[in-house]
């Protein structure tokens, strides 16, 4: 067996042209799993990677290096008018490195809703099945119990157990973890086993040869095939191309960049999919709640989120945009930045830290025909312009989701609670909530975050409506897949990293058949 | 900066397409000291947007007691090194920006004010980040945004804020600076033994 390697920007001072049977481009979950699948079935894979490879040695639980390190624009990627705060990963493992461990399979529903709109007849739950045996396996998915969620979620926990609602814990692609609580920094003792630590090595070990610090730059296309992959090696330090060009002439090519970055690398290359390319990109648009309890609660320690709640997921049958609720850890850069309030108000606020507890409210988006969600698309400079189309359908679901949570926050025991407007509304126990509906319910008027991209190459069985077809080959292209979290036709109202580790080991036989 | 820009330029296209997170370790880990201090603090910065930034940065933060000032907390400079970070083409858009706070030619036709922002009262200096935060005009509240998000991310990740905020650091112990990385090659892969099958946990 030919053992693999990973390869960093400085250990790259030429122009490397490069053969092989498959070119994947990203090294998160699709992207991972792919390779490893590939690699076990004896091809020969290359994988471009435009962040770093980043490991235990470099993850010193400090905002400030992990955000800008190991995140998309230095940890501050948003949309066009600065609405929406997009946290996504952008390094070896992908958003597997940085997220907070949460393991879900995707819903049922959501599959029957795939199905019947996307014509996607393969994904059904027994379908499914074996790959999220596989992945819980190989990334030691485990149920956390309760008497170990810390408080910021106990009282999440709490408070859903007072108003009756549902509650459930989150299992967790965790082992032997310390429960630090820098789950989002990067795990400094490799408890959490992002495909980092699993998939990534288990490819190199098959023969993968990653090359990190590498961006992808066009897709070289003539007739129906991709000839050519072409990168440019970047500085680990600054993060700007030194100069180096790596070229890939591959066989086939498989597209793992994420929702955003790879509609946006098509749209480079030329590749519009019938301008469908980029659209229907969706989020999961995050508001948050702030409390502030009389006790610790310490937000910045322990597993970061242990509980959650599909109460509201699914509303008047889909009549009203759901959302689900989780916590999110806060740590004083978080903090700071996602309190709204200026000079010493704000350091009031931000000298509760320890007392300070969040619920985090993820919209469930694109079920509804009329959703456009974001759009991916290229500026006339060549940067990339991302916006998205809030509805109505949005602004309702926000406005409840608020409300639920200031619900759920005193009554688990809140002395005050904090929304994220601007100028914010700050409730008192015993005070009506009312002030939350007539607050500043648009465009920057609240914060709103996503930690979660789905969709811009939508895969489906009607050539007119998806850019992917069932067999994850991009269409118009034999030589082109894509495998990762742009493939989704719709949200997931889960947190969706097993369903992007699934899509990658469903992609493979397709790719590996093709090769042959 | 190399461009003319209108300011219809910079409303059509929004402002600071990414990157405004602070980032002053970086700057240290790549030379082992905190950047000298000199009249012009900045690198990435022109001298107008530099004052203007100070200013913003002085309001944005706030100057409670207990919490250290912007100068203990060395803003500018961790600011300065995430800016240097940022592409050329957003950089120019922070620094004009922020240049126009100082401009008086600018002040009349945009910010209201006769003087440079810099020289208003912390009061005046108030009103004028509130009609920027608030204004109906896409462009001052998306610059308002981008700005204040790199003032404040410069002040809290810096390690002097954080007793005052009640946050103690990082854990101790955890972090391995000299810890092993396997790359491939011909050195054979560690055993990891987490991928062994047993369901303990380190207690917390």
């Amino acid at each position: 067996m030919t053992v693999g390697r990973i390869f960093r920007g400085e250990d790259v001072d030429q122009d490397l042209s490069l053969t092989c049977d498959v070119c994947v481009i990203g090294s998160g979950a699709g992207g991972a799993m792919l390779a490893a699948e590939l690699t076990r079935a004896g091809l020969d894979v290359v994988m471009l990677e435009e962040g770093s490879h980043r490991t235990r040695r470099d993850f010193d639980l400090k905002e400030e290096t992990a955000y800008p390190g190991m995140y998309q624009d230095l940890g501050n990627r948003t949309t066009d008018d600065r609405s929406v705060s997009i946290l996504q990963g952008r390094t070896v493992g992908g958003g597997t490195t940085v997220n907070w461990c949460s393991s879900f399979r995707t819903p049922s529903r959501v599959l029957a809703h795939w199905r019947d709109h996307a014509g996607l007849s393969d994904f059904t739950d027994e379908k499914l099945a074996p790959h999220f045996d596989f992945i819980e396996e190989r990334l030691h998915v485990e149920a956390w119990p309760l008497e170990r969620a810390n408080r910021n979620n106990r009282l999440l926990w709490d408070g859903l157990g007072a108003l009756g609602y549902s509650r459930g814990l989150i299992r967790r692609n965790v082992h032997r973890c310390a429960n630090l609580g820098y789950c989002g920094m990067g795990c400094p003792i490799d408890a959490k086993r992002s495909a980092l630590v699993t998939l990534i090595p288990d490819a190199v070990e098959q023969g993968l040869r990653l090359y990190a610090d590498a961006r992808v730059e066009q897709l070289e296309h003539e007739g129906a095939k991709v000839r050519r992959v072409h990168a440019r090696v970047l500085d680990p330090e600054t993060g700007r191309p030194k100069g180096p060009r790596i070229t890939v002439t591959p066989k086939h090519v498989a597209l793992c960049t994420g929702a955003l970055n790879g509609p946006m690398l098509l749209l480079q290359s030329g590749l519009g999919g019938g301008g469908r390319v980029g659209r229907k990109t969706f989020l999961h648009p995050v508001i948050v709640s702030v409390a502030f309890f009389e006790e610790p609660v310490e937000p910045f320690s322990g597993a970061p989120q242990s509980v959650y709640s599909h109460h509201f997921v699914e509303r008047d049958a889909g009549k009203r945009m759901g959302f689900f609720l989780e916590v999110p850890p806060i740590h004083p850069m978080l903090a700071g930045l996602a309190v709204s309030a200026r000079g010493e108000r704000g350091q009031g606020m931000l000298a509760k830290l320890p007392g300070m507890q969040a619920i985090i409210a993820l919209t469930v988006d694109g079920f509804d025909p009329s959703e456009e969600g974001g759009t991916v698309s290229v500026r006339r400079d060549g940067r990339m312009s991302f916006d998205y189309a809030f509805t109505e359908r949005n602004w309702e679901a926000f406005r409840t989701a608020q409300r639920e949570m200031a619900k759920l926050q005193f009554a688990a025991g809140a002395q005050q609670v904090v929304s994220l407007h601007s100028p914010p509304v700050v409730l008192s126990k015993g005070d009506a909530l009312d002030p939350l509906d007539g607050a500043s319910w648009e465009r920057l008027g609240v914060r709103i975050l996503t930690a979660h991209q789905m969709g811009g190459c939508g895969m489906g069985s009607d050539a007119k409506t998806s850019v992917v077809d069932p067999t994850f080959r991009y269409r118009g292209l034999d030589n082109l897949f894509v495998a990762d979290g742009s493939l989704m036709p719709t949200s997931l109202g889960v947190n969706p990293m097993e369903t992007i580790l699934a899509l990658g080991r469903m992609a493979a036989p397709h790719v590996k058949n093709a090769v042959a | 900066m190399g461009n003319r820009w209108t300011r219809r330029d910079v409303i059509r296209r929004g402002l600071f397409g990414g990157a405004i997170l602070a980032l002053g370790a970086a700057a240290w880990r790549m030379t082992g000291e905190a950047p000298s201090v000199q009249l012009k603090e900045t690198r990435h910065l022109s001298r107008d947007a530099e004052t203007a930034f100070r200013a913003i940065a002085r309001r944005v933060v706030g100057t409670a007691k207990g919490f250290p000032s912007i100068e203990d907390a060395k803003l500018v400079a961790r600011a300065d090194v995430l800016v240097g970070r940022i592409d050329e083409h957003t950089r120019g858009e922070l620094d004009q920006v922020l240049s126009l706070f100082e401009s008086r030619l600018a002040s009349v036709a945009f910010l209201g004010p006769f003087q440079p922002f810099s020289a208003l009262s912390p009061e005046a200096q108030d009103r004028v980040l509130d009609g920027w935060e608030h204004s109906r005009f896409t462009l001052k509240r998306t610059g308002y945004a981008a700005i204040r998000s790199l003032a404040v991310a410069a002040y809290y990740s810096a390690p002097s804020t954080w007793e005052a905020v009640g946050y103690s650091g990082p854990p101790e112990g955890f972090h391995q600076a000299d810890a092993p990385v396997w790359r491939g090659g011909s050195e054979p892969r560690p055993v990891d033994d987490r991928d062994a099958n047993d369901a303990e946990s380190v207690s917390p």
